[in-house]
């Protein structure tokens, strides 16, 4: 559907390099990555609003260069609902309607369509600045949809909201989606968000795309510590990598099974910890320290200084009721490690 | 202390200046006012008979002014818009030095500017014309509407002109259906100015318009040197009612379309 090929495009203060995607019909697409990774940028090229790039950018096989800007299809929602503030909600969601020359009866009618389906029946008699936050921002979901748009590119459309309500429009998307299985790139900075909504995720660090797949196997094989940081892995561990495969850092070694060496990065995720009750001389057992713990989204915390090295561990379950400076053993899976290059 | 100062500065302005209104009719209707009467001793209805019903000039004058005023306010919207939001959101070299000579003929003495002009206009045979004159009036009347229209696009959202192209609207449609609504209350501000400026322009549609030209202030001037100036005080009235009707038509005007 979307084909992006060796995009390139020099930007105030960063560069977007080399970029190659490709879109799906009917795939939800999210871009994930820090402020400032060149991602709405990205999203602006691929809306056609940025043209001045180098590379090509494919919608159908057809050079979005060379289809008029009526025929693209192609509907974008920014960060801001940007909601016309002299036109009520009805007017706002014709507003494209009126621009094709759709009479007036016809155009109104699928407004009020468009807006029951964004669960916001009657209220296009209203004034813009009546509307909350969540509010606007359906109505210029709904604003994008009632084009029928093959394209749909999302611009952090959630981020000025609160946690309840995005959540909440999360779901709205999320059904949308299935429903009308449209074409969506969403751009967030926001990894539960892209891992809710997204079929595939890219991930952007300073104008390159990092890595592109499905959570899951990002999950199970991130290609950087940036990545994995930024999927949310916490016990990402620099140092070098010697023969034989241990691995060491400062105090702290491990034996993997490894055969690269040199520097990199070991990430440890939360299946390869396990930690029990302190016991003595067990083999291939480490002594941790507990330096913080605490519950976050539901789950069981603990920060533990292993060698010199911090290590976060949760679980689902209160293993011991361990106070701050209380020792503890911790086991290490050399199997389950994984090793980063970058 | 603050707070009282200001009130008796904003009480000193309002009181001058209904002070000086309830003067001018007074004087608009006295057949004599001579110092030191506090008041007219005899009364008569002559400067306003003359003024709407004996000289056929005053009606000129008003049409002419009203003429040059609004077409002087169209040609600065349409020169204004884009100007000033090249102005405002282009990366612009020298932007200071563009605004200097934009503003340039606010800043220096009228008299100064209009030498130039008049210079110019002869040469290129512009002079006693309607459109030398309205090509006059832009001079000092730009610059405001540029002023006006730069600060209220310098807070636009770019993304809303964005949003509207995605939605199918050509460059026109965009400045029609989103630009223009959004910048209202700056147009309508610049196109106040611009009717006050041009309509108080005497010595530039004198010169310009080598006499041919009509306008109020010319009508007036006469009456308020030398001549009878119970008539220059109908005149001066008149003169501020349509200013201010001209000014509030334009407003209406303007706010109806934004509306429909």
């Amino acid at each position: 559907m979307l084909e992006l090929q060796n995009i390139s495009k020099k930007y105030e203060g960063f560069l977007l390099e080399g970029i190659n995607l490709q879109v799906a019909t009917g795939e939800f697409l999210a871009l994930l990555g820090p402020s400032g990774c060149g991602k709405s940028t990205l999203l602006k090229i691929m809306a056609g609003l940025i043209t001045d790039f180098q590379g090509e950018l494919l919608i159908k096989k057809r050079k979005l260069r060379e289809i008029p800007v009526k025929e693209r299809r192609i509907s974008m929602v920014f960060q801001e609902a940007l909601l016309f503030p002299h036109l009520n909600v009805a007017e706002n969601v014709a507003f494209g309607l009126k621009m094709q020359g759709v009479a007036k009866k016809l155009r109104m009618q699928k407004a009020a369509d468009y807006l029951e389906l964004l669960e916001l029946p009657g209220y296009g008699a209203r004034a813009v600045d009546t509307l909350s936050g969540g509010q606007k921002q359906r109505v210029a979901l709904a604003r994008a949809l009632v084009m029928e748009p093959e394209i749909l590119l999302l611009d952090e459309p959630l981020s000025a909201l609160d946690f309840n309500l995005r959540q909440n429009l999360q779901g709205v998307l999320k059904k949308l989606h299935r429903q009308k299985k449209l074409t969506t790139i969403f751009v967030t900075h926001d990894r539960e968000e892209a891992f809710y909504l997204a079929d595939r995720i890219g991930i952007l660090e300073a104008g390159r795309l990092k890595q592109l797949g499905t959570a899951a196997a990002m999950l199970a094989q991130p290609q950087s510590a940036f990545v994995a940081s930024f999927l949310g892995e916490r016990n990402i561990l620099a140092g070098d990598f010697l023969a034989g495969g241990l691995f060491r850092s400062r105090e702290f070694s491990l034996p993997t099974s490894f055969t690269k060496t040199g520097a990199g990065y070991l990430l440890i995720p939360n299946q390869a910890i396990s930690i029990t009750q302190k016991a003595k001389n067990s083999a291939g057992e480490k002594t941790g320290e507990i330096v913080d713990h605490y519950i976050r989204n539901g789950l069981y915390h603990w920060e533990l200084l292993v060698e010199g090295e911090r290590l976060t561990y949760r679980n689902s379950q209160l293993l011991g009721d361990w106070g701050l400076g209380e020792q503890v053993g911790v086991q290490l899976d050399p199997h389950q490690v994984l090793y980063l290059a970058e | 202390m603050k707070k009282i100062l200001v009130s008796i500065f904003i009480g000193l302005i309002i009181g001058v200046s209904l002070l000086t209104m309830v003067l001018l009719v007074l004087k608009s209707m006295s057949l004599q006012w001579n110092w030191p009467q506090l008041l007219p001793r005899q009364f008569s209805g002559r400067a306003w008979q003359y003024v709407f019903l004996e000289e056929p000039k005053t009606l000129t004058a008003i049409v002419n002014s009203l003429f040059i005023a609004l077409m002087a306010v169209i040609i600065n919207l349409m020169v204004g818009i884009p100007a000033a939001r090249y102005l405002a959101k282009a990366k612009v070299k020298y932007r200071f030095l563009m605004e200097l000579i934009i503003f340039a003929p606010v800043i220096v003495p009228p008299f100064i500017f209009i030498m130039g002009i008049y210079y110019f206009f002869i040469k290129f045979g512009l002079t006693e014309s309607y459109w030398g004159v309205i090509l006059a009036h832009l001079v000092p009347t730009l610059p405001y509407m540029i002023r006006v229209l730069m600060v209220s696009f310098a807070t636009l959202n770019d993304d809303y002109l964005n949003v509207a192209k995605l939605l199918g609207a050509s460059r026109l449609q965009r400045y029609w259906f989103v630009l223009i609504p959004r910048m209202l209350p700056a147009i309508i501000g610049g196109s106040a100015l611009t009717i006050l400026v041009s309509f108080s322009q005497y010595l530039l549609t004198l010169l310009v318009g080598g006499g041919e030209i009509l306008t109020l202030p010319l009508q007036i001037y006469p009456f308020l040197v030398e001549g009878d100036n119970f008539v220059g005080a109908v005149y001066v009235l008149l003169f501020m009612v349509i200013n201010l009707g001209a000014i509030l038509v334009v407003e209406k005007v303007l706010k109806v379309y934004a509306n429909k």
